[in-house]
Formats: structure tokens, sequence, C-alpha cells
């Protein structure tokens, strides 16, 4: 990154600001102003990201990194237009400038998805300009249509499709021109709304946004993660400008970009609680009933007695039945299909799956409505869109119901909910039973409006103390090279799914699992469980291995797992020694593991794990301590990262010791026996 | 070219034309057969085919009409969602489909015509070959097990030109034509990777004046020759397939499962012929194109550089991206003024791109069609997937070239295609050849090492690596996809194959996109802790055969062992030659107690040799690991087992040594 680079950005005119009224025109200014504090924000921001590696090698092969990016987006444009009638058109060119091979991949080729039958679209430019200026149209036959990877296949989203444009005359050097509109008739798409990454993996010369929308219709917009961020809440047309975005190139488990990278959105949704009410009428007027689906929830719930199972049975029935199809919102018709059709054909959206298990439960005469859960990193209240859903959930209501309370708001249909103060079971249609887990976490199910329901929050995993893997015992080696032992096993908060442990195989498979993270030699042979409740799992493991340990000359070698416990579940990204954005883990964890091996009398040790301290700061800590007592050895190992997201410099300090603990030396035990 | 894709078309299109459909079977046969199949307990399976039908009648001109008639019966829940929706993809420029039934048969006896006409056609999905395919797509009502569901179809191809009067349309609704004027082939297939088939039959019928070679391939079939009127049909049949079951990295399946190739052409001469009658009109260059032939051959002196440096610029530039020109697409390639005007196409094209270059540079050369990677049997019915390219020199010997194979790689004809089946688009046109076999040096991987292990067991070493042939293609792609500023991300993790953390300190690396020579890497790295042991004795693998940069260049010779026996060939990338040379030098005062047995392993598919001395002070070895085939049969497997194990085992920590009493801790 070139420190004199001039970066900046200027709020412009919108289409309509000449004409608009006084209060729009100084609302354009006031857009203007934020957006250039914005951007020098931004260009902070972006300088402490791409900071020096934390621990760059100077290695020749990395000289290299002054080598031009392999694409430069010179200019992208995306202009959205709502038209007093409720059409919808959106335009966009982009002009990407291509400097070797590596992209062709992604920009070669653009796709431009549509719907068929409600979407005009006009390719307006698609034009390739060469290293020496001249231009290569596209010929007619560099113009095809393709099915959309997601949707093809499935007869209710036939319509959507891709224009391909297979862009001729494409080199090192050349720069893509594509320009297009699309036209989307009134009704077939619902509020005009988008969630943009302001920045790209390739550097980003100017960037435009511009929303264009009747003067009485207000624009609700966001600009996230700058320091100039804020909401703005105005009606008229609105613009953005940004220019000289620098690349911002991907590093493996990085937090969500919606957390890191400057984002802007926008949409015309209105509040939230609009929104979501609107959303949830939607699928309850979808949730009709039929004889296929009262037929189908007495089947799949015959014989069931408790609610839960009830729920479970049907959930169960439906996923193992159903084809759960799932692509871009912004390609997704307005409105899902009713339960009755689309459990005829058994396929669906999301949303749709949730109408058919919301029927289903009711036809079983449980209490029940629809839920919309959202993700804390992607939900943004001020400009709610159908993109920021996470899951579409059936709420059960477990306890006090209270009374039936029907909402109307205003051209969407009435929603019946529990007027309950309870907290509700929620129900994917795929997945099964919300828990919160190492799948469903940083999540909130948005409040059901006009219910005093408790704020259901499945938070992230931030606190080490509540996700410990605690893995203690002793095993005992035979003259033979066999061995049996104990071990008990406490494993809290992301290490434990309850809805995973609902039998006893699942119960042995687990305890298997992190048993054999430790001490892969060994097989469990059987197991009682303390407790298991909510998020605690405590078990007692009987172990033994199956055949003699290996020998290593005439040794007898006893290894510890590669990665202990708590990383199978939280996995690491230790490969590369070139970090720049912050390590999104599972979650924060405590890992332990105590382990005590003894072994016949006249044995003696060869060779034992390494001892081993580090810490990063408060964020992290590694320590392994060793200590032999005559014919007994015990490991203690303890691994803890106190934070979700881990800054790239924490992180670094610690990858080295981790590879030192996965190495052998630092995990093995090698026992010569007795000579005869 | 995809001539996959063409085969995929030619499979379903050039068997075309509603002449004379057979009878349709009534209701009631179906049902007794539905019944008849079974219950998952017979079958152990969610579905069981109950028929699949295909009728085939061909014209006198060579044109046919394919009809399919498939019954699939559910028998456990788990087949619902896959029957759901049924698709019938077809490619509109060269086939017309008609759908003719489809139906549901209750469990209950109850038959449901589904209605079609107003069925949702849609593009496929494509990538790569951008050649636009479409698909009806018919919902099926709600099934249940004992359901089954018939669908019935007729499929139009190709027609020719001069029965006007009688020429079928493609999709499009224009006149048809075959690739071969009044001739036609086909390939069945008599296996089922899915559910178990009780019935599966193949037929055609051609006019008792039109010629039908065909071969029964890797099993057996009930064939029957009947007379038909003007007809002799064909039948064959075979019943109670079960699933095939698949071997890890195994040939492909119609190299071994029971195949149908049948055609009216006479010989592998007369497709050759017909190659280069299409192509020719399609060689014309431009000035354009001659400048930049002058351009790229300005420094080359020799032959082999000229060609080299032509095959290198198309595979490097012209990117494999296809583009269609209707009906002709498949068997045809592009002009190449367009390939080089438009910088792209797929591998007929980019083939016929350097037919171009190299013929404006003043060689003979010629398409030429092959199989990628799989047999093409006797029978000449097509069986090809891939176009390349060939040189003529003048004692009539010919050279292959492949430029869709060749990016990122030094090989002017790709080392994993080696005996491969060819046939040259000559003027004199040519029967079915072989490509020629490399040797396992041609696809060298070689280590040469020089490490130290210091007496705390710390590891440090230089290695020299330098490959050929496929290993070095593999390495080059995996370092050229990556932005310079990213490739020491890749060493990164190579280097942990000696140890979670081992780190090259030094790496200085051929630039992949250099084609001078061959790569070569050259780096320095260290690990701590690599001897285990703090008594008397220390323990240690041997650096070099942990095979750094294995991961690109030897990564498919391995995890295939574990089966004592196999059914079917082994499918690997290519020959191989691992070299591996190491010198180790020791602390002062430890002595080898214990090292590997040398090894002389030799097979008719792979060998290892293994040599070790250990002298006070240090460690010398060479390993040199050998395959032979890039196909193992079953009969060599033993031999290829042996060796790989032999050679896992030697990447253990095959070394002792006992050290001094200082050393001891």
């Amino acid at each position: 990154m070139r420190s004199d680079e001039h970066r900046r950005g200027r709020g412009i005119e919108g289409p309509r600001a000449q004409g608009a009224g006084c209060h729009a025109h100084a609302w354009h200014g006031h857009v203007r102003r934020r957006s250039a504090l914005a951007l020098s924000g931004l260009l902070v921001v972006l300088c402490a990201g791409c900071a020096t590696p934390s621990q760059a090698q100077s290695l020749p092969a990395r000289s290299d990194v002054a080598a031009p990016p392999d694409a430069v987006i010179e200019l992208w444009e995306q202009h959205w237009t709502l038209q007093p009638d409720g059409t919808q058109v959106y335009h966009e060119k982009r002009h990407v400038r291509l400097n070797d091979e590596r992209a062709y991949g992604e920009f070669a080729d653009p796709r431009i998805t549509y719907n068929a039958k409600t979407d005009k679209l006009e390719v307006l430019q698609a034009r390739t300009r060469l290293p020496d200026g001249t231009y290569r149209e596209l010929p007619a036959y560099g113009h095809v249509l393709v099915g959309a990877d997601a949707s093809t296949g499935w007869p209710a989203f036939a319509d959507v499709q891709q224009h391909l444009l297979a862009m001729s005359g494409v080199e090192p050097g050349c720069v893509l021109e594509v320009e297009y509109r699309i036209t989307s008739t009134p009704g077939s798409k619902r509020a005009l709304a988008a969630d943009l990454r302001l920045e790209h993996h390739y550097p980003v010369r100017k960037r435009v946004v511009r929303v264009t929308v009747p003067a009485d219709v207000t624009v609700d917009a966001v600009l996230a993660n700058v320091p100039e961020a804020g909401a703005t809440h105005a009606a008229g047309p609105r613009a953005w400008e940004f220019s000289d975005l620098p690349a911002s190139p991907p590093d493996p488990q990085t937090p969500p970009w919606q957390v890191r990278s400057p984002r802007l959105i926008f949409s015309t949704a209105g509040r939230a609680s609009r929104w979501h009410a609107g959303r949830l009428a939607q699928i309850e007027a979808a949730a009709d009933t039929s004889d296929l689906i009262a037929k189908l929830a007495e089947e799949w719930t015959k014989d069931i007695k408790d609610p839960t199972e009830k729920m479970r049975a049907l959930q169960k029935k439906l996923a193992e039945r159903f084809s759960f199809v799932d692509f871009p919102v912004d390609w997704r018709p307005p409105t899902p299909r009713r339960a009755s059709e689309v459990i005829q054909c058994n396929y669906g959206l999301p949303e749709e799956a949730a109408a058919v298990l919301l029927a289903l439960a009711r036809a079983a005469a449980l209490p029940v409505m629809a839920g919309i859960v959202v993700n804390d990193d992607v939900w943004q209240h001020q400009a709610p869109q159908d993109g920021m859903v996470a899951a579409y959930v059936v709420l059960h209501v477990v306890g006090a119901r209270g009374d039936v309370r029907l909402i109307e708001e205003a051209g969407l249909g009435p929603l019946a909910v529990y007027d309950t103060a309870e907290y509700p079971e929620l129900w994917d249609p795929h997945h099964g039973l919300l828990c919160r887990d190492r799948r469903w976490n940083s999540l909130t199910l948005l409040p059901v409006p006009d219910v005093l329901m408790p704020r259901t929050l499945l938070e992230p995993w931030t606190d080490p103390d509540e996700s410990r893997c605690a893995v203690r015992g002793k095993v005992t080696l035979k003259d033979d090279g066999t061995l049996t032992g104990e071990f008990r096993v406490r494993a809290g908060g992301l290490f434990v799914s309850p809805e995973g442990l609902l039998t006893s195989d699942a119960q042995k498979g687990r305890l298997s699992t992190l048993v054999k993270r430790v001490l892969p030699d060994v097989s469990v042979e059987s197991f009682s469980v303390r407790k298991l409740a909510g998020n605690e799992f405590d078990a007692v493991v009987q172990v033994k291995s199956g055949k003699p340990l290996k020998k290593l000359d005439a040794a007898w070698r006893l290894q510890l797992g590669e990665d202990g416990p708590g990383q199978g579940d939280v996995p690491l990204p230790l490969g590369r020694s070139r970090r720049e954005l912050p390590v999104r883990l599972a979650g924060a964890f405590d890992e332990e593991i105590d382990l005590t091996v003894e072994w016949p009398e006249k044995w003696t040790v060869e060779a034992q794990p390494l001892a081993l301290a580090a810490a990063a700061g408060d964020i992290g800590l590694i320590e392994q301590a060793v200590s032999i007592d005559g014919h007994t050895l015990r490991v203690q190992r303890h691994l803890r990262l106190a934070q979700r997201d881990v800054p790239a410099e924490s992180f670094m300090t610690l990858r080295g010791p981790l590879n030192e603990l996965r190495s052998e030396y630092a995990r093995t035990l090698l026992l010569a026996p007795a000579k005869p | 070219m995809s001539y996959r894709r063409k085969a995929a078309c030619l499979l379903a299109a050039v068997v075309a034309l509603a002449a004379v459909a057979p009878p349709l079977w009534g209701n009631d046969d179906i049902k007794a057969r539905i019944a008849a199949a079974g219950d998952a307990a017979k079958h152990n399976a969610d579905a069981v085919v109950v028929v699949d039908w295909k009728d085939v009648t061909v014209r006198p001109n060579g044109i046919g009409t394919a009809r399919e008639h498939k019954v699939t019966k559910v028998l456990r829940d788990a087949a619902v969602p896959g029957l759901a929706v049924q698709r019938f993809p077809f490619d509109p420029h060269t086939n017309r489909l008609d759908l003719v039934a489809v139906r549901v048969y209750r469990a209950d006896g109850a038959v449901e015509d589904i209605p079609f006409d107003h069925a949702p056609k849609q593009p496929q999905t494509a990538w790569g070959i951008f050649w636009p395919t479409d698909q009806y797509l018919i919902e099926v009502p709600r099934l249940a097990v004992g359901d089954a569901v018939e669908t019935i179809t007729e499929m139009t191809g190709f027609n020719v030109a001069y029965l006007a009067a009688e020429q079928e349309r493609n999709a499009y609704g224009v006149g048809l034509e075959p690739p071969v004027p009044g001739h036609w082939h086909d390939e069945a297939h008599f296996w089922s990777e899915g559910y178990p088939i009780v019935e599966k039959r193949y037929s055609v019928r051609l006019p008792k004046d039109k010629p039908l070679q065909f071969e029964v391939y890797n099993g057996e079939l009930r064939p029957a020759v009947m007379f038909d009127g003007d007809h002799i049909r064909y039948t064959f049949e075979k019943k109670d397939l079960k699933p095939v079951a698949s071997e890890p990295s195994m040939e492909n399946w119609p190299n071994v499962a029971p195949k149908l190739l049948l055609a009216t052409l006479p010989t592998w001469e007369d497709k050759a012929l017909w190659l280069y009658q299409v192509s020719e009109p399609q060689f014309e260059a431009d000035d354009a194109i001659r400048a930049k032939v002058a351009e790229i051959i300005k420094d080359c002196k020799t032959d082999e550089e000229k060609y080299t440096a032509l095959n290198h610029w198309v595979a490097e530039n012209i990117r494999y991206a296809g583009t269609s020109r209707g009906m002709c697409e498949g068997y045809t390639i592009h002009k190449s003024i367009e390939t080089f005007h438009d910088r792209c196409g797929v591998c007929k094209d980019k083939a016929g791109m350097l037919v171009t270059m190299l013929r404006v540079a003043g060689f003979d050369s010629f398409l030429v069609m092959t199989m990628a990677r799989q047999r093409v049997d006797a029978v000449p019915a097509d069986q090809f997937n891939h176009a390349v390219t060939c040189i003529r020199w003048p004692d009539g010997s010919l050279l292959l070239l492949d430029p869709t194979w060749m990016p990122k790689s030094r090989d002017n004809w790709s080392t994993l295609e080696p005996n491969q089946h060819v046939v040259y688009g000559l003027p004199q046109g040519g029967g079915l050849s072989q490509s020629p076999y490399f040797p396992p040096e041609d696809c060298l991987a070689a280590w040469k090492g020089a490490t130290t292990v210091t007496a705390d067991g710390r590891l440090t070493g230089t290695l020299h690596f330098t490959a050929t042939g496929a290993p070095e293609g593999r390495l080059r792609r995996t370092l050229a996809a990556l932005h310079p500023s990213e490739r020491g991300d890749y060493f990164d993790r190579t280097f942990q194959r000696i140890a979670p953390n081992a780190r090259p300190t030094r790496i200085d690396c051929t630039d992949p996109v250099d084609f001078t020579g061959p790569i070569e890497v050259a780096a320095d790295f260290e690990a701590g802790g690599f001897t285990l042991g703090q008594g008397p004795r220390r323990y240690f693998a041997l650096p070099m055969l942990q095979s750094v940069f294995g991961d690109r260049t030897i990564y498919d010779l391995f995890g295939n062992t574990s089966a004592e026996k196999r059914q079917y060939g082994l499918k690997l990338l290519a020959t191989r030659l691992g070299r591996f040379e190491e010198t180790i030098t020791l602390p002062a005062g430890w002595k080898v107690t214990r090292k590997p047995e040398p090894v002389e392993l030799d097979g008719p598919s792979a060998g290892l040799h293994f040599k070790i001395e250990a002298e006070p002070g240090r460690i010398h070895y060479t390993c040199d690991l050998v395959v032979k085939k890039w196909t193992v049969p079953p009969e060599d497997y033993a031999n290829f087992k042996q060796v790989i194990e032999k050679f896992e085992e030697l990447t253990s920590r095959v070394i002792t040594c006992e050290v001094e009493a200082a050393d001891a801790q």
C-alpha cells in the first residue's frame, strides 16, 4: 500500500437532487460530508488492517510482494431505482483491469442472474479494452443463457437464470467493461435493499452506490466499520462515492466481512418491527393445511405424547424426505409458496420449509408460531432485509401460552401469535432444535411482535470458562504393551451439543472422540454419565487399547494426539506464518489434559514429552508440564484462548508454540522394556 | 474440446428420430413388474429400477429415434427426495426431446398421469463449456414407499440435410445434420452406480441394408438379432444389475464394466478422414495470427524451440472457455481466426489454434481426437472426449502436442496421457493409434538434502528439489495459482511435512512460469526437537523421505493400498520416479545402532531401491521410488502395495543412535 496514495470519498448528487426540496438538498450535503469523513476514517481502519505481517519471514519467495495485484476494479457503480409504480431497476457498471490470469476465473465470464418471468435484462455494454487501447466487443455467441447453480433443477424456481458473458480477447492488461440493467416488474421483489461490502480482495479505484426512490419513500441506510459509521433515515435519493479502496486479501478463518469490512446497508423496508411482522405474516399465510398435511402430521406423531417429542418427530420426518433448496435472497420469489403445495412436491426454500413445519405442527395441535433468527454479526435493525436472516424457525411454546393475539400490519395480513412470556423451543426445519452450541450461536431470535416473550439469544462463545474441555485420567501399561485406564471427561459450552447427545450411542461416540484426541490408541470400553444438562457433559470413561502399542526400535511408544480435544472442535489456522486479519474461533475455550501414565517398574524412559509454556498477553496461553516419578509420568497441558476473535499478532505469538506442541517430541513417551 | 460434452450429446442425440417406435407397454404389464420387483429387504436399497429400456430406430440415412422408458420404484423414504423432480436434459441445437409420458403408479394400484404440457424448461448450469443446454423439469406428486415413477421420452438428434422432405429439426426448429453423414453409433452402459436394476435393455432397429458392427466389453449381455420387416432388430439385455462397488482411485467404469459399442461406420480410418475433412476449413490464418507467430518464434532456432514456443503460447493465452456455434459445436472446431480474436476456446479450439499457428510457422500439422485417460475400444463408435494437435514430419512420423493440458507445464504432450488412444485427422486417414509411453524418469521428483542434527535434537538443513513431467506441472500450477506475495503460505505448509514445527528459513524457487528449464527449489529449513529421546538413545526419521512438496508431486501414490486385493485397476496421475538422496551429519559421539536394511524391490508396476550407509558422524542414503504404470492393473497390485508400504515404513523413525553419556539428559 503506497502511503502517498490519494484516497478520498465524496458524496455525489443523486439524479433527483436538483429538483429536491431544501431538506433533501441539505441532507445530500450531509451525505457528502459524512462520506468524506468516513473515507478518511476508512483509510485509518484499513491501514491498521494492513499492518506488517506479524511473523513475516524474509524469504526470497515472498520478496515479490510488490508485484501488482492480479486485478484492479477501476470502476464499480451500482444504482438501485424504485419507481413510483413499484418497478425496481438495478443498474450496474463495472470496469476491471486484469493483470494476471489468476483473476480470469472471477471476472472473465461474468454472470448476471435474473428472473426470466419478472425481470427484463438489458446488457448495455460488454466489451474488452485491450492493452493497446482498442476495444473488442462481445460477439453474439459470447452471450449464453445458463442455469444458476443453486436454483437450477427445481421447477418452482426455473425462471431464475443467468446471462453469461464469455468475454472476448481477455489477456493480461486488458480491462473488462460490463454494464447492464435489470428492470423488475412491480411486486416481483420485496423492499429495495442491499448489504454491500464496499471493498474487495482486489483494489477498487472508484466505487459508486446510488439509490433513487420517489420523494415520499424513506431509505434507511447504515455505513458501518468506518470511524464515521452511522445510520440515516431520510426520504429521497441517496448516493455514495468512494475512491481508492485498498485490497483486502483473504486470510483463513477471519471474522465475517460484515464486522470488519467497510459496509453500506440500505433498505426501504421500514422499521425492523414492520419488516419482521411482514415476513412472519408471509410465512403464517403460507402455513395452510391440507389433507396430506393432516395425514402426515397424524402418521408422524402417532403414539407420541410429549409435545417436544412430537415436534422432534415432525421435524425429523420432514427433513428425511425434503430437499432443502437455498439460494441468494435476491433471486427468491417475494412470497413463499403455500405449505400444501410445497409438501406435495417435497422441496423448497428455507422460509417455505418453515411454513411446512409450522403447518404440520399446527395439524398435530401443537402451540407454534413462526420465528426469525438473525446472525448477530450480520443483523442491522436500522436497515432490515431478508438477506440478514440466519434461519426461519418454528417457535414451539412449551410453557404458558397466553392468549392468541392477532397482529395486523397494513397490507401484510394478520399474524397470529401466542402472548406467551415463556422461552419457546426454536425448531429449524432442516437441522432440528436450536440449542446454543457450536452450530447455533451468535444468533438472536427477533422478538415476536407485541408479545412479552423474553429475548432469546444464542450468544457467541466468548467466555473461555464457559467452554471448557478437560480430559483427566490415568492409564496403566502392561508388560505386553497394552493399556487400560480411566478418564474423567468434562466438557462444557461449545464442546457440548445437547441435541447431539440424546442417545447412549451418541454419548459414547462423543466421549470416544474426545478421549482419542488425547490418546489415539485407546478405545472406550464403558462409560457412566455423571452429568448431562444443558451444555454440561461430565462422564467417567474406561478405556483400553485393542492391541499392543507400536514399538520404536525396542521401545514402546505412547503418543498423545497431534491436536488436543479442544482443537478438534475449534480448528486453528496453524499452517501459514503470515497473517494480517484476526482469527475467528468457534469460540473462546479452555482445554486441559491431565494424563498419568504408569508402566511396569523395570521399564525405563527413553523419551518423554516436552515441557513448554507460552503466552500472548491475556489472550492466550499454552502450558505443558511434565513430571516423572518412578514409573509414573504425568503430563498436564493447558491451552486457553480467551477471545473468540484473536488478533493476528497474538495468534502468531502462539502459532509457533502450538506447532511445537503438535510435534512428536512434545507428545511422545518412549519406554524401553526391561531386558530379559 | 470437450469431446466429453460431445460424447454426451452424441450418446443422446445420434440415436435419433421418431420413425417407428416400439409399442408402449401397457399399464398392467408395468404394474405386474412393479409388484414383482420386491421390496427394500430384497434389494437392500432405497429404490429399484424396475425397467430401463432404450429402443432406437435408425433410418436409412443413419438417423434414428431413441425411446427411453424407465420405471423406478420407491423402497424406502430416503429415495423420495431424489425422485420428486424428474429432469430431462438435452441440447436444443443437436437434439429435440419429446416427453411421451410421466406416470406415478401408486402402491394401491392407482395410476396418475402427470401433465407436462407446461413443464418448465430451463438452461442447465455450465462451467467452462458454455454451450447452451436445456432441461425439462417435471414435479412428481408426493411419493411414498411402494409407489413407482414411470418416464417415457423420445430423443431426436442429428439428421442429414439432403432428405429435406423428411428432415428432422432440433428444438429451435432448425434442420438437423449429423456429424458423419449417413452413419450412426452409440455406446450403452450396463451397470448402475445408483439403484439396482431389475431389467436393462438396449435395442436398435436398422434397415436391413445398413451393416452394423458391435461388441460387448467387460462382461456378457444376452444378445438377439431378429428380422423386423425391412429392418433388423438387435437387442441386448441384462437382468438383475446390482450397483457396482467402486474402489479408491479406480480406473473409469467404461474400462471395466459391461459396455456395448455399436457403429455403422466401417473403420477408424473413416473417422480420421472425416475429422480431417471437417477440420480443414477452420485452419485459415489472417495477418494478426501470422504476426503473432512471427513474434513468438522470432528467437527460436530449432524446430523444437518453435513448436514448443507456439504450444506454450496457445496453452497460456487461449483461456479455456467454450462458446457455441450451433449444431456443429462439439464435433467441429472454431475457426482459428475467431479463437485468436476471442482468446478463448475449449480443447478442440485450442488444438485447432495450434494447428493453424504451426502451419503458419511451416509445420505440417493436423487435429487429433483422443480419449483422456480412458481406453478406446475397437468399434469406431466415437468414444472421444478430447482433441489435441500433431505435427507430421517429412518421414511420416507424428508428434503429439496438447495445448489444453500444457498450461504451467513443460510437457508438449502431457505426461498424464501416456499410451492413450488417438485418431489422427490426416488427409490419408489413419487408424486407432496410441500416444507414447512415458518412463518413470520422465516424471521425476528429486530431493537432495544435506541436513544436520544437533546434540539437542534440532534439525537444520538444505534441500534442493527439482522435478520434470507430471510432478513438475502440478507444483508449477500450485505456485502459479498464488500471487507472489502468497507463495510463502504454500511453502510454510509443505515444510510442515517434516514436522509441525518445521519452517523454511530461505526459499529460492524458479518462477513457475519460466519454462526454460525444470523447476528448481533451493531451501534452508529448521525444526526443533526433531529427534526423540533424552536417554542413551535418539530416534529420528530421514528428513528427505518426508517429501516436502510431496503433497503436489507424489501424493497420488499413497492412501490406496489398504485393501489386500483389488478388482479394478488403480489409476495414478502418471508414472513416477521419486529420487531421494540425503546426507545427515550427526553430533560427535552419536553412533547409529539401527538403520533400515537396504531394499531392492522390483516388479512390473513399481520398484523401490534403497541404500544406506552410516559411519561416525554421518548417514548417507539414496532411495528410488519407481512407478512404471499410470494404471496399476489388479494383477500388479500386490507389487505396488508392497513397494508403497515399504516406502511408508522408511518414512517413519527408522534411525536409532546411541549417544555418549555427556549427551544423555
